[in-house]
């Protein structure tokens, strides 16, 4: 269902990456790659016209006065140009500071709003996703990687025009600026691969070392930790891990340092022979003093160079595999927001055609909002029918799911019961279309629910999920979320909260436009608040259809009563479907739904199953024995 | 301002002397080669510059000589020779040159590896004492918001700040060792151009620094939007929180907040971004004109002949060089100023207060759990959780606390496990004050599962045996825990059974679902098998029916044990030997399950809400009849609730008389206390609470008596009340 790409084709995003450079900032991109391959070719004069004016200056005259003049300001320029280089290069970097949230961010949070819901079930895209976002927002992975990628350009053009300057002064000059430059280019890089292997081997463990530590810095581990007493168990496995660690580390800078000196010791060779056979090509004659001056200048600038290059080779190295973090993640399948999955959007455009019946359809049917009459149609076709439906998560080895049958008529009530892991969630998620099924149909009103568009199916829906979020917005923004256009409809916020007893908590807290969560600064509110909260959010959205899931885990019994019956008389018309785990407020469903492994086992009323004896009925008598 | 400066420079110098002072501590022989690698490259840019213009002028004077060529500068040449033979002179100089340049190298490559080892190095024997400080730290502190930040940022990787600053700090003391250095070494060969570049470096370091300071107060500026952006980022990365914004179509509300926020961190960027480069361009273009003027000064100068062939082309072929390091001084330096100020975090660890417990007894006579009078107020806050709570729980009684949300059931574990310090009164068990206890005893004493329980990302395993540590190897005890706790799937199909990897840590891991971590963590408190077995609400995450077999299990298991338990389930708090109401912070009812149903109160309207839920349907009318009795019990809670003194006062008073007599004084204390806040009458109070301490004493010497009465003089004896009554109980049920 999910595919990812995983044979990895080095540089397959290069040249996406440069597009989206040049789309992200065309006028640095043009004038940053012009300045730096004119840096590149400029630098090299910079020893040449010393030479010349060194050679010039002896033999002054009113002839060459001029020239000289010129000379001196070429040189001027050449010298000044790297500052404008700088300059800009430092307007890349915080232009890509700048805007990375608006460009890069934007794009990928934008389509992480399209991927598929189950995708996000899957460890690899989420961790992907994990990965991408630090690529960008830390490591500002296309702008960062733009500007080490024209270091490199520049280091290595003036490489090569400095050999082209050399190698023209005398033909044997050029061996020992060559040998000079690469070999030690070549080892720097061989260790820093090496460094680079072994991090990744260490990776695990570098994990586990963070996790532990952060164990010890956090209240809940260690309140645990402290009633238990097992801190000293886990600070001696952090130890143990790090001891690893700590001597792969040294061993392996240890070898690099033996590396580089044997590189620097080749390198400073071919550095003395050059000076050497330069002295010796001037005391030949065949090198004028200013030459040989030039040189010795070129030969410094070489290592230079080196020396900048060998970071720069590595550091684009590793800001492409920040890139490539940041790319991949665009790989994940994404739901059209007009209906289907986009990547199996062939037939796309008879599907977006009978996009407008289907739509049309279902403003009749079943799940129609609140200004329908309720209960009009009660054929067949109009309800919630679930044919033979399978559902895997990615990854999983069996189906969740395993062939669900139901149906689910207009302005029932139905409740969901089942023990941990029966798929009842589950269930849920491909009712409402946030999951596709692998097979089966979801009818409804008797149109298949990939006919529907995906926008038209959940307009229609509410929710409170098990899970369900702590926004840190305002108070009114909490509630409200789920049908923002009716932010400001104060009759409605006041029936839903009424109706969930909030009116002391509002007033409590010093009304609706509070801030809530502490990351902000506003109000925290207890476990208990939070989900009046969120059912009341799922209430607030005026919808034919509202899913609850474990609605009232975390509410003492007063309030879970206070806040089922205040639920209930609110539903009265509306469709709902009930998760719980306790049975108690079957009594109140017009049908119960029994799962078991992935299927639905018992299918009723409270007093049907409850004499059939089944599944139901054990679930019933455990819970209920306790209370008699 | 300049105030706030001087303070800030202080801090820095603290911090870095701090900073050294640990690595000087904790790697001794990596810290001085770190700084010898730093202290000695220091010198060798003045010294390249010197060699350079000695090297190029015997080069000179040597090809003055043999090539025969007379040579306008060579007198100046010769003369700085110092009358050595110039071929002899170039060829020394020239090796000095290449082995300065070699150790340069080599150096500045044992500089990197020197900071990764002092990495280590600090790593290795830094966190092991930061674990322990941390483990000396209060409780308290851990919830603290004032301490949470410095805890968030010692929950990184504080060694790399320690190391950051170390190094920024040295790597400080290069560039302006070596930026000096190289001025006088120019300024040696003209005064002015070495006074030209020091008044042009100057406002160009002010310059840069100014730049610095703004782009940092963009981050000071924009924290907010930050926040805002990460925020919503971790909502976006959330599964339930794409379910729901899907359902409800509210991305593009997030969306929209979304943008405000980061168009607003771009706006301040580009706003005060603007500036910087103006002051950055400002000072490259400082850089430019002194590098003009130092161009012409020397070529006017070499001309004239006051500055030979060798000085000449050794500045010239420097120039950019020392603008460099220029730019790069006030970059370690801005830098430095940065880590160390990030530093300030690690000084205020060092500060935090450490626990005053003593930690000391180790050993106990008997296992009884006192509160005496015991007030609690969180730190930092101005409600009181806990007001002047006594109870005795007896070794082996199974209590259940019961109340609503907020009532301060789970403070009062926290208080019983010592975590916190009581504002007013003692824990004590065994008579020992409970922060006193060693840890080893504590944990025979206590076993705790807390409401948000921890799932430690270990292997099956180590998950278990955090209870008992020593039973890490013991396969048989970790599964027979397992086993009682339900959870025996969780290793009899797995291919590396015990051992597997829980969580996504390791690669082949597995994340398990609330309920079954529920599991594994209640058998880590089967394991450590304490005499009192603390449950705050562990069965949240289960479904019905295994809650009920866990139930069953629990108890037929710790039948021997105590058990402390907090549920939201009555009926699980059903099955315990004595049922306590905690309301608004103190304990109203007290009494078994049949004493608190017989009277009219809270356990009672909570009880009937509950069942009401599993009321038979066979028996409709009294099903209704029930949800009717439910009804008014609502609305009389609800009266309670609104906190009518003389109405609760009554009730307590019922409670009192219908219930033993502990409950006697403890409703009367309570009835006085609030009679008199209702007169409003202080000293009548203040009267009444000393009275009221007065009875409960002697309410406590009765319990005790009473207790006694009941049988627990010999243990075996009410051991064997207890199963009974226990059985009798667990038969009515079935």
């Amino acid at each position: 269902m999910y595919v990812m790409i995983t044979e990895k084709k080095r540089g397959r995003y290069f040249l996406r990456c440069i597009q989206d450079i040049m789309r992200f900032m065309p006028l640095l991109f043009w004038g940053k790659l012009f300045t730096s391959i004119a840096e590149g070719i400029l630098r090299v004069w910079q020893p040449l016209l010393i030479a010349e004016i060194f050679q010039m200056a002896p033999v002054l005259n009113d002839a060459n006065t001029s020239v000289f003049e010129c000379k001196i300001i070429f040189l001027c320029v050449c010298i000044g140009f790297p500052s404008v280089c700088t300059i800009l290069l430092r307007a890349v970097g915080l232009y890509g500071e700048c805007r990375k949230e608006t460009f890069y961010g934007r794009e990928m949070y934008g389509f992480a709003r399209r991927m598929r819901l189950e995708a996000l079930e899957d460890k690899k895209v989420l961790d992907s996703f994990r990965k991408a976002d630090a690529a960008y927002s830390q490591h500002l992975a296309g702008s960062r990687m733009f500007s080490y990628l024209l270091m490199d350009v520049e280091a290595v053009l003036i490489c090569i025009s400095t050999f082209f300057v050399v190698g023209s002064f005398s033909v044997w000059l050029l061996p020992g600026a060559i040998l000079g430059v690469v070999p030690h280019l070549l080892l720097d890089l061989i260790s820093e691969r090496r460094r680079n292997r072994t991090y990744r081997g260490q990776s695990a463990k570098r994990r586990r070392l963070a996790y532990l530590w952060r164990l010890f810095c956090t209240k809940e581990p260690v309140k645990e930790m402290r009633t238990m007493g097992f801190q000293d168990y886990l600070k001696e496995k952090w130890v143990e891990t790090n001891v690893d660690v700590v001597r792969e580390m040294e061993e392996l800078e240890l070898k690099s340092v033996r590396l580089s000196a044997l590189g620097v010791l080749v390198r400073n060779c071919c550095y003395v022979a050059n000076v050497a056979v330069a002295l010796l090509l001037m005391l030949r004659g065949k090198l004028a003093a200013g030459q040989f001056a030039a040189c010795l200048m070129a030969f410094g600038l070489l290592q230079d160079q080196l020396f900048m290059l060998s970071g720069f080779v590595t550091a684009l190295i590793q800001s492409y595999h920040h890139v490539e973090e940041y790319y991949d993640f665009f790989q994940a399948e994404t739901e059209d927001a007009d209906g289907g999955v986009c990547h199996s959007m062939k037939e796309g455009c008879t599907v977006k055609a009978d996009c407008t019946s289907g739509k049309d359809c279902i403003r009749e049917g079943c799940i129609t909002g609140e200004n329908e009459p309720i209960g009009r149609g009660s054929s067949a076709e109009n309800g919630i029918r679930l044919r033979d439906v399978h559902f895997r998560y990615p990854g999983a080895e069996q189906d969740t799911l395993n062939g669900v049958n139901l149906d689910i008529k207009k302005g029932e009530h139905v409740v969901i019961v089942g023990v941990n892991g029966s798929g009842k969630t589950t269930l849920s998620k491909v009712l409402t279309g946030a999951y596709g099924a692998a097979s089966g149909e979801i009818l409804y009103d008797g149109i298949s629910i990939s006919e529907i568009r995906k926008k038209e199916l959940y307009r229609r829906l509410s929710l409170v999920s098990q899970d369900f979020v702590h926004y840190h917005f305002s108070f009114r923004e909490n509630v409200c979320i789920s049908d923002f256009e009716a932010m400001y409809d104060e009759k409605r916020i006041r029936k839903v909260t009424d109706a969930m007893g909030m009116q002391e908590l509002i007033q409590g807290i010093g009304g609706l436009d509070v801030q809530l969560g502490r990351e902000f600064g506003g109000r925290e509110l207890s476990g208990g608040e939070w989900q009046k909260v969120a059912i009341a959010r799922g209430l607030f959205r005026n919808s034919g259809l509202i899913i609850l899931d474990e609605p009232t885990s975390a509410l003492d019994p007063l309030m879970e009563y206070e806040v089922l019956t205040g639920f209930l008389n609110l539903i009265q018309d509306r469709t709902s479907v009930v998760i719980s785990h306790r049975v108690g407020i079957c009594r109140y469903a017009d049908k119960i739904v029994v799962m078991k492994e992935g299927r639905v086992v018992e299918c009723g009323t409270h007093e049907e199953l409850k004499s059939a004896g089944g599944e139901y009925a054990r679930i019933w008598g455990e819970q209920a024995k306790w209370y008699k | 301002m300049w105030k706030g400066d001087r303070g800030k420079a202080m801090k820095v110098m603290k911090n870095c002397a701090l900073a050294a002072r640990l690595a000087v501590h904790y790697a001794p022989w990596n810290a001085l080669l770190y700084f010898l690698t730093c202290f000695i490259p220091g010198f060798f840019n003045g010294c390249k510059v010197i060699l350079m213009q000695r090297l190029v002028d015997s080069g000179v004077a040597y090809a003055g000589i043999s090539l025969g060529a007379a040579g306008v500068h060579s007198t100046a040449g010769v003369q700085s020779m110092n009358g050595a033979h110039p071929a002899e002179d170039m060829a020394i100089t020239g090796t000095v040159l290449v082995v300065m340049l070699f150790v340069w190298f080599v150096l500045e490559r044992l500089q990197g590896c020197e900071e990764k080892v002092l990495e280590s190095r600090l790593t290795r024997y830094m966190a092991p004492d930061i674990m322990d400080k941390l483990g000396k730290l209060e409780y308290c502190d851990f919830e603290a918001r004032e301490v949470q930040e410095v805890l968030q940022r010692i929950s990184g990787e504080p060694w790399q700040n320690v190391k950051g600053c170390f190094v920024g700090s040295m790597r400080s003391i290069y560039a302006l060792l070596s930026l000096g250095f190289m001025l006088s070494v120019y300024a040696s060969v003209s005064f002015w151009i070495g006074a030209g570049i020091f008044l042009v470096a100057i406002p160009m370091l002010a310059m840069n620094f100014a730049g610095t300071k703004r782009l940092q107060s963009i981050w000071r500026n924009t924290t907010m939007q930050t926040r805002r952006i990460e925020d919503l980022k971790l909502l976006m990365q959330n599964k339930n929180a794409m379910y729901e914004m899907k359902i409800y179509g509210s991305q593009e509300l997030i969306a929209g907040k979304w943008n405000e926020a980061s168009c607003g961190v771009e706006r301040e960027i580009r706003k005060t971004g603007r500036s910087v480069m103006a002051l950055e361009g400002g000072s490259k273009l400082l850089n430019l004109v002194c590098l003009v003027f130092i161009i012409i000064a020397l070529t006017f100068l070499f001309l004239q002949g006051r500055v030979t062939t060798g000085q000449f082309v050794a500045v010239i072929g420097t120039l950019s060089t020392i603008t460099g390091q220029v730019y790069s001084a006030t970059w370690t330096v801005t830098d430095t100023f940065r880590s160390a100020l990030d530093m300030e975090f690690y000084r205020e660890f060092l500060a935090l207060r450490e626990r005053t417990d003593k930690r000391n007894v180790k050993s106990v006579n008997h296992g009884d759990i006192t509160f005496e009078n015991v007030s609690f107020t969180y730190p930092g806050t101005n409600r009181e959780i806990l007001k002047n709570v006594t109870f005795r729980i007896r070794a082996g009684e199974r209590v259940a606390f019961v109340g609503e949300n907020g009532a301060g059931k789970s403070t009062l574990v926290k208080l019983l496990c010592g975590l916190y310090e009581p504002d007013a009164g003692r824990v004590l068990i065994g008579g020992v004050n409970v922060r006193d206890l060693s840890e080893e005893l504590r944990g025979k004493l206590l076993s705790v599962v807390f409401q948000d329980f921890q799932e430690y990302e270990l292997t099956l395993r180590e998950n278990v045996a955090l209870g008992d540590i020593s039973a890490l190897k013991n396969d048989a005890r970790i599964r027979q825990a397992l086993e009682q706790a339900g959870g025996t799937e969780l290793y009899l199909r797995e291919e590396k059974g015990l051992d597997r990897n829980l969580g996504h840590l390791e690669e082949d891991g597995k994340d398990l679902s609330r309920g079954q971590w529920q599991r594994v963590t209640i058998a880590r408190a089967f394991l450590a098998d304490a005499a009192f077995c603390v449950l705050d609400e562990p069965t949240a995450a289960l479904d019905p029916v295994a809650e009920s077999r866990m139930y069953e299990n629990f108890f037929r298991i710790f039948h021997k044990n105590g058990t402390v338990m907090i549920s939201h389930r009555l009926a699980s708090a059903k099955m315990a030997d004595r049922i306590m109401v905690l309301d608004g912070g103190r304990i109203v009812q007290n009494g078994s399950h049949e004493q608190l149903m017989e009277t009219e109160g809270l356990y009672r309207t909570m009880y009937l809400a509950q069942s009401s839920w599993y009321a038979d349907n066979e028996e409709k009318g009294a099903g209704e009849e029930s949800a009717d009795v439910e009804k008014e019990a609502g609305e009389e809670c609800a009266d309670v609730e609104k906190g009518a003194g003389e109405e609760c006062a009554i009730v307590e008073k019922g409670t009192g008389e219908e219930s033993a007599i502990v409950e006697k004084g403890t409703g009367e204390e309570c009835a006085s206390v609030e009679k008199g806040a209702g007169e409003e009458c202080a000293s009548v109070e203040k009267g009444a609470g000393e009275e009221s301490a007065d009875v409960e004493k002697g309410a406590g010497v009765e319990s005790v008596d009473v207790e006694k009465g009941d049988g627990a003089e010999s243990a075996s004896g009410r051991k064997g009340i207890d199963g009974e009554s226990g059985q009798e109980k667990r038969r009515c049920m079935s």
